[in-house]
């Protein structure tokens, strides 16, 4: 194994990823607001990202880190991911640690905490962030990261800069992955980039995780782009729903159970995928479809059985399918 | 049941812990404005709550009594105490406020419990008493600094022996005294517990069965009469005399349903309306709003009942497919483990990690073998996680090359 050969350098998601803002692809007007205020960190509030998948919030907060605290900057940046702490007490216990934490030979203006999916945190438990972030706001900023703002309690929101990410243009995408494919020297079909734009919604990461894999195969075609996108967990939630619209409940249930049991997939993330494919398949019944969709949600909110809920909404789906004489492609 | 029969109504008939007893009543008798409230501590059946009822009778007060299982959080509290508190009504009534097993207020639930009974016992008009099994609990200590404390010990065996003989002989009943020795032994201090286990012990039969509150038939028996009932009337009666926690019923009848295989229309409204009983569950939970319960055995009998009407649902555990039961049993956790180290790597979390990289990852390391070594020793694999890695590089190459 050569040395270069680190895992970083291998996924093209990590070895493509910026480092510095000026390379985020696109978000203009976030980029340019962030590096003015960038000019005096010691300045910088809390942040708040808001915006699509795979747009740059992420990347944008470890940049920021990066141009505050240079090479030290994993040092003093703590990353967090609200779906995976047990809890708001854990944060508490892990933010308390962190702040703690003195390293004297380096000169930094505060810390850096990057809070990821804060939206998936309920409101008694961004309340008791809110107090977090009050206590220990004199050394350290806090980025906070979601897909939508208007999910983030509004004490919260008032106390940060919000920073609105948009979903990247056809043009930025395709043009990023093209330079890639050059880098990396891989064969490559124009058209079979806007196919990777249009199977991952715009979302920079998954397309680069399409890119290599197709690249993998042989080129980048339509075929070989088509063939990998269909791994991913979002198609295998799509496939849940054609089976469950096409009638064939069983299957669809085994599928449901498989990629929630085997592989930890949330009620929460099977309805946000489940929906998008259904807006994607267009059933003549749309309509119907999505109340009931949004009926089990509902029950969901309150409470109620991931299983029950979910396997009460395929055999409603096939219900509906059935009702549209729809058939799926 | 005997103990509710045998109840002492005088706290002069009671027996064992004299001195906490008569200090309680002299606490009592004496009450006014500027009293504290009382607390008392000691372990379960050795007779808090009926010191308290018949103190309160022999002094002729009322009592209005709230357990834990009655008010669990701030504003339940707030609602059921602050009427009596608040109001002086123009007859004035005696009326002692017994706040029983607060040391069951203070779960996770109850937000605010303990600093409400604190203010409430502030400048009450009302005598209140709150009783407890635990001391070292770090919030009865907040209470037990603004409280007169009123200790009980465990009754030693010789007291427990007498009270358990003189229940016997107004019975007309009697005990071998083996038996007797053993269910004195057993009872380690704790008289109700003595009593009812002579009441079992000389069978007194009818009476155990009638007044036992645990008539109720089993989940699995009571869902063999459900799916065997001929009206929606029988199907009510089944899941009433069920004694089962509302989830066990449902989980129980949703598994009969997935069992059965049932099919189209029918299976459609049983889990429409099963997964409606489940929200209504939940939503009680969420509220404690306990009296909805009422409307849940009936949605089960009427709106599931009907919609399994003439099909041939039975009472059954669902088993999976048996190669999906392995892998959520031997592979489930190890992938939930891969995709943890994956999501740290790609700073994002877990789950986002187990969809979006994890098949992506196993499909360039089964077209590799140098990036897999790269995964394997990045991530920090160890034997049992490389074997399910590299299953999971099967799997889904060939899911890419079937399409």
């Amino acid at each position: 194994m050569s040395e270069k050969e680190t895992y970083e350098s291998m996924m093209w998601t990590e070895k493509y990823r910026p480092l510095k803002i000026d390379d985020v692809v696109n978000q203009r007007a976030v980029v340019e607001r962030l590096k003015s205020m960038l000019k005096s960190p010691g300045g910088m509030p809390h942040l708040l990202f808001a915006g699509p998948p795979g747009t740059g919030k992420t990347t944008t907060a470890l940049c920021i880190a990066r141009a505050i605290m240079g090479d030290y900057w994993r040092d003093f940046t703590l990353e967090l991911n609200a779906s995976d702490e047990r809890g708001i007490n854990t944060v508490r216990d892990r933010v308390k640690t962190f702040a703690r934490y003195a390293d004297r030979r380096v000169e930094i203006p505060f810390r850096i905490i990057i809070l990821d999916e804060a939206d998936e945190m309920t409101n008694d438990a961004q309340t008791a962030l809110r107090r977090i972030m009050e206590t220990y706001s004199k050394g350290t900023r806090f980025i906070l990261i979601c897909n939508y703002s208007s999910r983030i309690i509004e004490p919260i929101q008032s106390r940060c800069a919000i920073f609105r990410f948009s979903r990247l243009a056809e043009d930025d995408v395709v043009g990023y992955l093209k330079v890639i494919c050059e880098k990396e020297a891989v064969k490559f079909e124009e058209n079979a980039l806007r196919t990777i734009y249009r199977v991952s919604e715009g979302d920079l990461r998954q397309a680069i995780n399409i890119l290599e894999s197709a690249s993998i195969l042989g080129e980048v075609n339509d075929t070989n782009v088509e063939k990998t996108s269909g791994i991913s967990g979002k198609a295998k939630v799509e496939e849940v729903v054609k089976l469950a619209l096409d009638g064939d409940f069983k299957g669809a249930r085994s599928k449901l159970i498989e990629l929630t049991r085997v592989y930890g997939l949330s009620d929460r993330d099977f309805l946000k995928y489940a929906n998008e494919a259904l807006v994607d398949l267009n059933p003549p019944n749309l309509g119907e479809a999505s109340e009931a969709m949004a009926k089990y949600d509902y029950r969901l909110i309150v409470g109620a059985h991931p299983e029950i809920q979910l396997t009460a909404l395929l055999a409603e789906l096939g219900r509906i399918g059935k009702d549209a004489g729809f058939k799926p492609k | 049941m005997w103990v509710e029969k045998h109840r002492p109504r005088n706290p002069n008939t009671m027996i064992g812990n004299e001195e906490v007893r008569l200090a309680f009543l002299k606490w009592l008798k004496n009450w006014g404005k500027k009293s504290k409230p009382a607390l008392l501590l000691g372990p379960p059946g050795i007779g808090k709550t009926t010191l308290v009822h018949a103190a309160a009778d022999t002094l002729g007060y009322s009592v209005l009594e709230l357990n834990a299982s009655d008010v669990r959080t701030k504003t339940k509290l707030e609602e059921r105490l602050a009427p009596s508190m608040l109001h002086s009504s123009l007859i004035e009534e005696k009326l002692l406020i017994f706040l029983d097993e607060v040391d069951g207020i203070y779960g996770r639930q109850d937000k605010g419990g303990v600093e409400f009974v604190q203010d409430l016992v502030k400048g009450s008009r009302h005598p209140i008493v709150m009783a407890a099994n635990v001391e070292d609990d770090k919030k009865i200590q907040k209470l037990v600094k603004s409280a007169q404390v009123f200790k009980f010990q465990r009754l030693p065996p010789k007291l427990i022996e007498m009270a358990v003989k003189n229940i016997l002989h107004r019975e007309g009943l009697s005990l071998d005294q083996e038996t007797l020795e053993k269910i004195v032994r057993s009872a380690k201090g704790d008289i109700r517990a003595a009593v009812n286990s002579a009441q079992v012990a000389v069978g007194a039969g009818e009476d155990v069965v009638t007044d036992m509150r645990d008539t109720s038939i089993g989940v699995v028996d009571a869902l063999k009469l459900f799916f065997n009932a001929s009206s929606s009337r029988e199907a009510l009666m089944a899941m009433r005399g069920c004694g089962a926690q509302p989830r066990d019923k449902i989980r129980a009848i949703f598994q009969s349903i997935m069992a059965s295989g049932l099919q189209g229309e029918k299976l459609v409204k049983a889990l429409e309306a099963l997964s409606k009983a489940d929200e209504i569950v939940e939503e009680i939970g969420e509220t404690q709003n306990y009296r909805l319960l009422r409307y849940f055995d009936t949605i089960l009998a009427t709106k599931v009942f009907e919609a399994l009407k003439g099909s041939d649902v039975h009472y059954k555990e669902e088993s999976l497919p048996w190669p999906l039961q392995i892998r959520i049993w031997n592979e489930g956790k190890l992938l939930g483990e891969i995709s943890q180290r994956l999501a740290a790597q790609h700073h994002t979390s877990s789950k986002q990690a187990a969809l979006i990289y994890l098949p992506y990852v196993a499909l360039l390391s089964k077209n590799s073998k140098s990036r897999e070594d790269v995964v394997i020793a990045r991530l920090r694999l160890d034997e049992s996680q490389v074997k399910v890695l590299r299953k999971e590089e099967l799997r889904v190459s060939q899911e890419v090359y079937k399409r």
